[in-house]
């Protein structure tokens, strides 16, 4: 008894990694946030911010004055951010580099601190008088050191410094590198003047108590002004539900892990209860009742369950102390890396309902062990007179208990997910995965036991024992299929998106923005751009504007309807005019302008923005543009392929009416083929017009694949575990059916079989059942990065042989190499001995 | 000899047939036939196992599984089968233990009938006295060691039946 439940203890096992997975992810980002929400005030470096991407009006300032008053604002400072080149000071040196510039004054940090490289403590005075503080990437790049000077627009700068951590850092996505200098001299740089995309912040340290107050207020008389109030509060409430909503996404990939346990867990308990038979009908014949049995096996599930589960609790605390050590620096400092009680309960809870649903439909067997099979001598099951097994008829009390599981199942689901939706999205993702699996053994199954006609004798038996009585084959390709599923679909979304945001790669499309170019310097700049590439450019004029009211209706962000969409509502949006469509845009709706310039104010706007706040076509569209108001009428609906745009906008004006308004223009061009050509471009263009910025997309696209890799790395991490526990499972069904392998192994050997014929036929045997996995696995992956990268990602979908390919046979082999070796000392047994025992 | 040789000893020389028939449950009584013949390398290999299934008259049972054949269909497809590479000893072990007597008097008689027509020697381990009467050589082991031998015409029906631990095994030799 003892030694048949060790066997099993490699499905719990698996049940132990799923549970681990799960509280240790569910434990790392509860961690996580518990640190970072507790110091939003030092992401945001203060209580309360207002923030503005115009310089500040004077009503606007005095309304802040007047609400900031000492009895409520302990201290208050204010930062400039741009985005700007900067390039050596020597002119002889070479290299230019876009960056995020921050202009601060004392007492700025209001929450949060500096480190700075070397252990110095921060302080302004580095700052003063054309000091700038930078970060270690630019040092690196433009090969600078403390005491080199640089030039940002026109003012000369001495770095002072350099730091490894900023206050407010959060470590998100950024053009270039930071660069702090002296609010004041930012003013003097240029940079601020009109056009620039300057963002202004003003910092407060509210005092204990007044916090809400001061932020209603704030918010009440601000209103209609195009500025943006935070507090503290609304980022830590904001970043737990991002947190939370990440934490619940990723236990699913650890629910995949615990499911696979389960089937694992379900398969076991058949072949366990098939093996047990003779033990529950002597239990049967002494006067157990077939309840009473159920019960007691069903005891020994749940405590392997729970002891599973607990392995896996101990497995989340060592990952945990991996994690400790390794990605510390990745991680906010003083982050504690202990498992939450949360984490554990649900773990513990996970693993033990899954067992437990798993089995059940198993157990119920042993209602139908009748005594008297200890009389006949009935061999395996019931079969009818051609040769197929006999389907019993589900009675009520399975079916019962099958729509049990499903419900407990759908509830675990959508427990793990946080939403019924995505759990029942999640659930039937994976059955319709499993299903697909399960068919495909099952076709494979039905297609070997009509191959008779191989040849060969080793191939034969190989293949017809995929389909002995009491074979693993589904089980195995389920839990394999499922695991290389996993693996493969992520490498395989991956590739696409690495592919769609690498636009270096495509030829025909830009690869470097020219921004911020006044309407002054359009004749120099293209041909400055013409000598450089050979082509003259296309400068396209843009005007920057803020959506103010739809329909009359004014943009409010306080409004709960509205605040879901602030994100695209609060923006501000690059608009442009032209007579007609570009070749990349579609009418959807409506009629387009003709090529005559009209003073009436009329708008185009893609197809994304249609339902924005109400907007459609008819509505009327008042936008602000550098303080002034102008209302136009949506008269058509674009679609944009942003895959082949030079440029994309979202709002189109008929020619005629912003020809007045203040405006920048950008060209998009493509740069230099080389590295070195495209750095001395840029310099050559900065020394000329320091005013115009240069983002480098090839640069761009390296930083956002160097984020994607991480998440990758961490989302294949999980799929690793998915594939382990695939592995698993098949070492444990390769033992579960040991028995019968040694007793073929021992009749084919006193037929006078050698080890080579039976090496072959393990081979073959395993080789095929990896083939099989690969194959549905590599199809389900291919149908799920496809479904997701046109439909969710919207990108074109890439098909990639080579990594299909490499999956397939990976699996092959994996699935080969653990077959044979946990089967091979099979081939050692003497085979007299075992026949005559049986 | 190492496990290889004494498996090339197995496929040439010697046939088995055992109490529990031990066919392999996943292939037809004349695929069951055909292992051996195959393992060995034979190239007639399929017609010969028509052949051996028609000696022991099972020609309509060819396509059944082990597990749609009776007991005594069982043991005869394992008698072919152990004839199949034309051995030239043939081991049984109780092959009529798991049997009626009206099954195992056939099995029985097939066995002799086959050994004749093939030219092999018969070793049958048995509880069966009437069997073990009908051996041209009888050795009967107590405890594992020879109680007695005695030749067919010799024999007096002195090995006191009823002794639990007696085994009694049949030579037949032509």
């Amino acid at each position: 008894m003892r030694s048949s439940w060790r066997r099993l203890l490699f499905f719990f096992l698996c049940i132990g990694i799923g549970v681990g997975s799960i509280v240790a992810l569910r434990s790392t980002i509860q961690n996580i946030n518990r640190t970072v929400a507790g110091e939003a005030r030092a992401l945001l470096t203060a209580d309360v911010q207002v923030d503005s991407t115009r310089p500040w009006k004077t009503e606007t300032l005095q309304t802040i004055e007047r609400l900031a008053r000492p009895g409520v604002v302990e201290a208050r400072t204010e930062t400039i951010e741009a985005n700007t080149m900067v390039r050596p000071a020597d002119t002889a040196r070479e290299g230019a580099m876009m960056v995020e510039l921050k202009g601060i004054e004392p007492p700025y940090p209001l929450y949060g601190d500096f480190k700075l490289t070397g252990g110095r403590a921060f302080d302004h005075a580095l700052l003063a008088d054309g000091g700038a503080v930078v970060a270690p990437l630019l040092m690196e790049r433009l090969n600078l050191r403390v005491g080199d000077r640089v030039k940002i627009g026109e003012s000369t700068f001495e770095i002072r410094g350099q730091f490894d951590y900023e206050p407010g850092s959060g470590g998100g996505f950024r053009l270039g590198p930071r660069v702090f200098v002296a609010r004041s001299a930012i003013e003097a740089t240029g940079l601020t003047g009109f056009g620039s995309r300057a963002r202004r912040r003003i910092l407060f340290k509210v005092r204990e108590g007044e916090l809400e107050g001061f932020v209603r207020t704030l918010r009440g008389e601000l209103k209609g002004q195009l500025v943006t109030v935070n507090s503290y509060k609304d980022s830590q409430e904001n970043l737990s539900e991002q947190f939370t909503r990440t934490e619940n996404y990723l236990s699913l990939t650890g629910l995949i892990v615990l499911v696979l346990g389960g089937i694992g867990v379900s398969s076991v308990t058949r072949v366990f209860i098939e093996q047990k038979k003779q033990t529950i009908a002597v239990l049967k014949c002494i006067g157990g009742t077939g309840r009473q049995i159920t019960a007691a096996y069903l005891a020994q599930v749940i405590s392997l369950g729970l002891l599973g589960s607990l392995l896996g609790v101990a497995l989340a605390r060592g990952a945990l102390l991996l994690v400790a050590h390794y990605f510390t620096q990745a991680l906010p400092p003083g982050m504690s890396y202990g498992l939450t009680r949360g984490a554990i309960a649900q773990g513990l809870g996970l693993g033990v309902l899954v067992s437990i649903l798993f089995s059940a439909l198993p157990l119920l067997r042993i209602r139908r062990i009748k005594p008297n099979m200890l009389l006949r001598d009935e061999e395996g099951d019931v079969v009818d007179g051609r040769g197929r097994r006999r389907r019993r008829r589900p009675d009520a009390l399975r079916l019962l208990t099958g729509a049990l599981v499903v419900l407990g199942l759908v509830f675990l689901s959508s427990w793990q997910a946080g939403s019924i939706r995505v759990g029942l999205i999640f659930l039937s993702g994976l059955a319709v995965t499993a299903a697909l699996l399960y068919g495909a053994a099952f076709l494979l199954v039905l297609l070997v036991r009509r191959a008779r006609n191989i040849r060969s004798f080793a191939l034969r038996q190989a293949v017809s024992s995929l389909h002995r009585p009491g074979n693993q084959t589904r089980v195995i390709i389920m839990a394999v299929g499922l695991g290389a599923f996993v693996v493969m679909a992520i490498q395989s979304l991956q590739t696409n998106l690495l592919n769609e945001i690498d636009i270096s790669r495509r030829a025909q499309l830009p690869n470097m923005f020219l921004i911020d170019i006044q309407t002054d310097q359009k004749q120099g700049v293209e041909n400055l751009i013409e000598g450089a590439t050979g082509v003259r450019p296309e400068l396209i004029p843009t005007v920057r504007a803020r959506i103010y009211a739809i329909d009359g209706r004014e943009i409010d962000l306080e409004q709960r309807e509205m605040r879901e969409q602030r994100g695209r509502l609060g923006r501000e949006y690059v608009v442009t005019y032209r007579p007609r469509l570009e070749s990349n845009e579609t009418l959807v709706a409506g009629r387009f302008w003709d090529a005559t310039p009209s003073t009436e104010p009329e708008v185009s706007i893609e197809e994304g923005m249609r339902g924005l706040a109400g907007l459609d076509l008819g509505s009327n569209i008042t936008f602000d543009i550098v303080g002034r108001k102008l209302t136009a009428r949506v008269t058509s609906i674009r679609r944009v392929d942003w895959r082949n745009s030079r440029t994309g906008f979202m709002v189109l004006f008929r020619p005629g009416v912003l020809e007045s308004a203040p405006q920048m223009l950008i060209a998009p061009i493509n740069g230099p083929e080389s590295e070195p050509a495209r750095s001395r471009f840029q310099r050559a263009l900065l020394d000329q017009y320091p005013n115009i910025s240069v983002i480098d997309v090839a640069e761009v696209v390296s930083t956002i694949s160097r984020i994607l890799n991480n998440v990758t790395l961490a989302v294949s991490f999980l799929g690793g575990f998915v594939l382990l526990c695939g592995v698993l499972i098949l070492v444990g069904s390769i033992a579960m059916t040991k028995y019968q392998r040694i007793y073929e192994v021992a009749v084919l050997k006193t037929l006078g079989a050698k080890r080579k014929v039976l090496l072959v036929i393990l081979f073959v045997e395993y080789g095929l059942l990896g083939l099989v996995a690969g194959i549905v696995g590599a199809l389900a992956a291919l149908a799920l990065s496809y479904a997701v990268t046109r439909f969710i990602f919207e990108i074109p979908w890439d098909f990639s042989l080579t990594v299909i390919l490499a999956g397939i046979a990976a699996t092959i082999a994996l699935v080969t190499i653990v077959g044979v070796t946990s089967s091979f000392n099979v081939l050692t047994r003497k085979p007299l001995a075992i026949l005559r025992a049986q | 000899m190492s496990e290889d040789q004494l498996a090339e000893l197995r496929s040439t020389k010697i046939g088995f047939v055992f109490q529990s028939f031990h066919l392999i449950p996943s292939l037809t009584a004349l695929e069951n036939i055909l292992v051996p013949m195959e393992i060995a390398g034979l190239v007639d290999a399929p017609e010969r196992a028509r052949q051996l299934l028609r000696d022991v008259d099972l020609q309509a049972r060819a396509h059944h599984y082990p597990s749609q054949l009776s007991g005594g269909e069982k043991q005869r497809v394992a008698i072919a089968r152990a004839f199949a590479n034309e051995p030239s000893i043939m081991l049984a072990d109780e092959p009529t233990g798991n049997l009626d007597s009206r099954n195992g008097r056939h099995v029985f008689e097939l066995m002799v009938e086959m050994n004749r027509r093939r030219g092999a020697t018969l070793v049958l381990v048995t509880h069966d006295h009437e069997l073990a009467a009908e051996a041209s050589r009888r050795l009967s082991l107590r405890d594992g060691r020879v109680a007695s031998d005695s030749d067919n015409e010799a024999r007096a029906g002195s090995d006191g039946g009823g002794r639990k631990t007696e085994e009694a095994i049949g030579v037949a030799s032509s």
